[in-house]
């Protein structure tokens, strides 16, 4: 910084590179840089470019790049004025400046009272606490108690519908839900799908979100999920193609926030994934009389088709704060307040940097972002491995439950299944209720554990109307004795204990199973789920 | 189940040979389920306990004979969840789950001010409506009015005047019913904010079949089917505030009006009628359950306040 204030003359200047120039603009993979700053050690003004690193202090202020994988990082620093235009920057080219400025675009026109009003209800935080989360850096403590370099707690869950998540990242949550549409293709890609991200900032995530139009920041969180997902291929558009120049899906996610806890990018983002993760489309064929006329198959009919995701890019956020070059990572909505700068970094598990934001804001060392973007690297494959644990789960439940539907006989465990569940909610008083988020997760466990349970037993069991269990024993002891022995131990060992449904779905030895079963269909429903006091001791202990 | 109601159509009968019947083994009829018999047998209880229908008029075989899809009775509401405290900015929010129709409602206030068409002597109250997917069109602004005006009702104006409480609501999903679950988080979520209220406000929704038969709860299907479908908005039971014993024996009960209600479709002016005796019950049962839900939380966060 020392250097900074020696510096006389900075000039930021405009710079296209040259692999830029060729082909068409939206197609080849290029990177576009607005401006380069560099402050210069000596009072003269000299060519920044004739010169070797030595003795300039290069640092990087933002940068704005579109291309599909970065791989190569420049020496020379770049500034990048905020969501400004060429036009924007051509002017800013031929301006010197004689200290280093922070440029300020301000394009909305508002009324002075709106803006007043919007201040209001923003952050306010005095100067103790702004001058306590500084103080606290140094020592490299957060005031949640994280490490610089921790993330929050992350909890993916999804919906009933297919396509729709809720992420809760600390204190930030985020829902997404992804819809598709037929519709016509552009004109210059006709074999291929699109897609569409819309940001909601909900104004029940923050009293200064106001209704109505997006607003900047609004806008840029859309700007950079979209360009994670749509510059890096990471969905498939030609899969989504049903006709060619004619038909083709249409995705549209809508990302909302609903409670700003800070880092708001990185929850839409995974929000995204999540849904696009589970969302289905029905299949389309081509049939009827002449083989044109487009069917499109209800989901009853047949399994509708998952999207297909080639990899998972996730938005890590950094946040600098204070002149000393300390970087959080996953900053609270008070960091956020307090912080000099930002920079999100979108990567994959591959190694690819799939983008970087760092749109104004204080300078950073070069060294920095270079940590910076090793660290993401290891939180994307922490995050990743997250998001498909939690797909991969909500998938086999929901194939539990298309079993379910598949068994015409279904009809009366289903009900059962509900009966069930209505009477825990309605029976008793509290079970219904969840005022505490435990109690929350718990009936939704409770709902879901019954949900794949009703799936099990008629499915599975060729005979629906009962088991005599003499037949059953003699066909048994006609096989291996181990297998007796065990059905024996089993079968009095089932009516003690209360046959949990996962582990009913996971047996693998089939005259236990079978057994089970017979002995589970002289029981109800009411047995497989914990007696009350049993649940309510496990939640206190 | 035809063969177990017309048991007790034939029989005339007081309630203690009502529930005789229903206990014995001799009506379960082969195939049975224990358990879809059990909650049928609950419903028939709460609608008898109630004394709002007659088990020996043609209106009890009415209810009883219709068939959903889902398998459950016309009586028969899908299951709730609600839960409070659920955002962390928020003044105030509760979440409410009826089946799968669930919706968020967040409550921030009150801030200085009103705007310029209100009465600057009260306390306003702003709401926002925010779909699922898509653009805030026409049918957002009538449910946005609609909740404005039932909460206007439930809530004690006057204690902050000159002054905006914001309540935004989020559907994340929509199977049916959509505006009373909304309502119902609404209030719950005025609850959390600690929001002065003259009492609580107990949506329910129900439709009338083409058959003329009055079903509660419907899903999606079931409203965009049926012949038309109302939401009804009761104040809480006054049943559930009053102590047991309290009661003059003999003296009837009269419950307050309806705050709101919206029909869509047409519906012969004796199917409303019966319509609302049946959201009447159904609202007695929902408000023990609202009532009780809110109890048991603690206390509020302090540091939630603002």
């Amino acid at each position: 910084m020392q250097k900074e204030k020696e510096c006389q003359v900075s000039y930021p200047l405009c710079l296209s590179l040259p692999f830029a120039l060729s082909g068409p603009w939206c197609l080849t993979p290029r990177i576009k840089i607005f401006a380069i700053e560099s402050s210069f050690q000596r009072s003269g003004c000299g060519d920044p470019l004739a010169s070797s690193s030595g003795d300039y202090d290069y640092k990087l202020i933002a940068v704005v790049n579109w291309p599909e994988v970065l791989r190569h990082y420049f020496s020379v620093v770049t500034t990048v004025t905020a969501t400004a235009a060429a036009a924007a920057a051509a002017a800013v080219s031929v301006a010197v400046v004689y200290r280093q400025v922070q440029f300020n675009f301000s394009f909305h026109f508002f009324d002075r009272e709106k803006m007043e009003q919007r201040l209001a209800s923003s952050l306010i935080m005095t100067v103790n606490e702004k001058k306590f989360i500084e103080n606290a850096l140094l020592s490299d403590i957060r005031v949640d108690g994280r490490r610089p370099f921790d993330y929050r707690n992350l909890t993916i869950r999804f919906g009933s519908e297919d396509g729709s998540s809720e992420v809760q990242l600390g204190q930030t949550q985020v829902i997404g839900f992804v819809t598709g549409q037929l519709t016509q293709p552009y004109r210059d890609r006709p074999n291929e799908g699109s897609f569409a991200i819309y940001t909601e900032f909900s104004p029940m995530a923050d009293p200064s979100f106001e209704p109505g139009r997006p607003g900047e920041t609004a806008i840029e969180l859309g700007r950079i999920v979209d360009r994670g997902l749509r510059e890096s291929r990471a969905v498939d558009t030609e899969s989504l193609c049903v006709i060619a120049g004619k038909l083709v899906w249409s995705i549209r996610i809508d990302l909302h926030i609903i409670d700003n806890g800070g880092n708001l990018v990185d929850a839409a983002n995974i929000a995204a994934l999540a849904a696009l993760s589970t969302f289905r489309r029905p299949e389309c064929t081509l049939g009827g009389e002449d083989g044109q006329e487009l069917i499109v198959h209800p989901p009853d009919v047949r399994e509708p088709l998952p999207l297909i995701l080639h990899h998972f890019p996730v938005a890590v956020t950094f946040g600098f704060i204070g002149k000393e070059n300390t970087v959080v990572i996953d900053p609270t909505h008070y960091e956020e307040a307090v912080m000099g700068g930002s920079m999100t970094a979108t990567l994959n598990t591959n190694g690819d940097v799939c983008a970087i934001q760092k749109a104004g804001g204080d300078g950073v060392l070069q060294s920095v972002i270079m940590q910076c973007l090793r660290i993401a690297s290891v939180k994307a494959g922490d995050i990743t491995s997250k998001i498909k644990n939690a797909v991969e789960s909500y998938n086999t439940q929901r194939s539990l439950r298309k079993i379910k539907r598949h068994n015409p006989d279904q009809q009366g465990s289903s009900d059962v299944a509900k009966h069930h569940m209505e009477r825990l909610t309605v029976g008793s008083d509290e079970s219904g209720i969840g005022s505490p988020f435990n109690e929350h997760d718990k009936t939704n466990k409770r709902n879901s554990t019954l949900k794949g349970f009703s799936g099990g037993p008629a499915s599975w069991d060729p005979y629906s109307s009962g088991v005599d269990g003499d037949a059953l024993r003699t066909t048994l002891a006609s096989r291996v004795t181990p297998l007796d022995k065990h059905k024996e131990e089993s079968s009095p060992v089932n009516p003690e204990t209360k046959p949990s449904p996962k582990s009913s779905d996971t047996n693998s030895l089939a005259s236990t199973h079978e057994v089970g079963l017979e002995i589970q269909q002289s029981k109800t429903l009411k047995d497989a789920v914990k007696p009350k006091h049993k649940r309510r001791n496990k939640n206190a202990s | 189940m035809r063969g177990a109601f017309g048991t007790i159509e034939r029989k005339e009968g007081k309630l203690p040979q009502i529930e005789a019947l229903i206990f014995s083994p001799a009506i379960l009829f082969p195939g049975c389920d224990r358990n879809r018999l059990t909650a049928t047998k609950k419903a028939i209880h709460r609608v008898i306990k109630l004394g709002t229908i007659d088990p020996k008029s043609t209106q009890f075989a009415k209810i009883m004979e219709v068939d959903r899809a889902d398998g459950r009775t016309a009586n028969h509401r899908r299951p709730v969840v609600c839960t409070r405290g659920v955002l962390h900015r928020a003044h105030g929010s509760a979440s409410w789950a009826q089946g799968d129709t669930k919706v968020l409602a967040a409550v921030y206030g009150p801030k200085a001010g009103t705007k310029k068409n209100e009465n600057p002597e009260k306390a306003c109250i702003e709401v926002i409506w925010k779909p699922k997917t898509g653009q805030s069109g026409k049918p957002e602004r009538e449910y946005e009015m609609v909740l404005k005006k039932t909460l206007q009702s439930i809530c004690l104006l006057n204690v902050h005047p000159n002054t905006t409480t914001s309540v935004i609501i989020q559907v994340v999903n929509d199977d049916g019913a959509l505006l009373p679950c909304a309502i119902n988080a609404a209030c719950s979520a005025l609850v959390d904010a600690g929001f002065p209220l003259k009492h609580l406000s107990v949506a329910i929704c129900c439709c009338v079949a083409e058959s003329g038969h009055i079903i509660r709860d419907p899903k999606k299907l079931e409203e965009q089917n049926m012949k038309a479908f109302i939401y009804l908005v009761f104040p809480n039971s006054i049943i559930s505030v009053l102590r047991e014993g309290s009661l003059k024996p003999g003296a009837e009960v009269t419950e307050h009006g309806i705050i709101t209600s919206v029909t869509h479709g047409v519906m012969a002016v004796d199917d409303y009628f019966s319509c609302l005796k049946m959201g009447r019950a159904a609202a007695a049962e929902l408000s023990d359950f609202l009532r009780n839900s809110l109890k048991s939380k603690a206390g509020n966060d302090p540091s939630k306040a603002g």
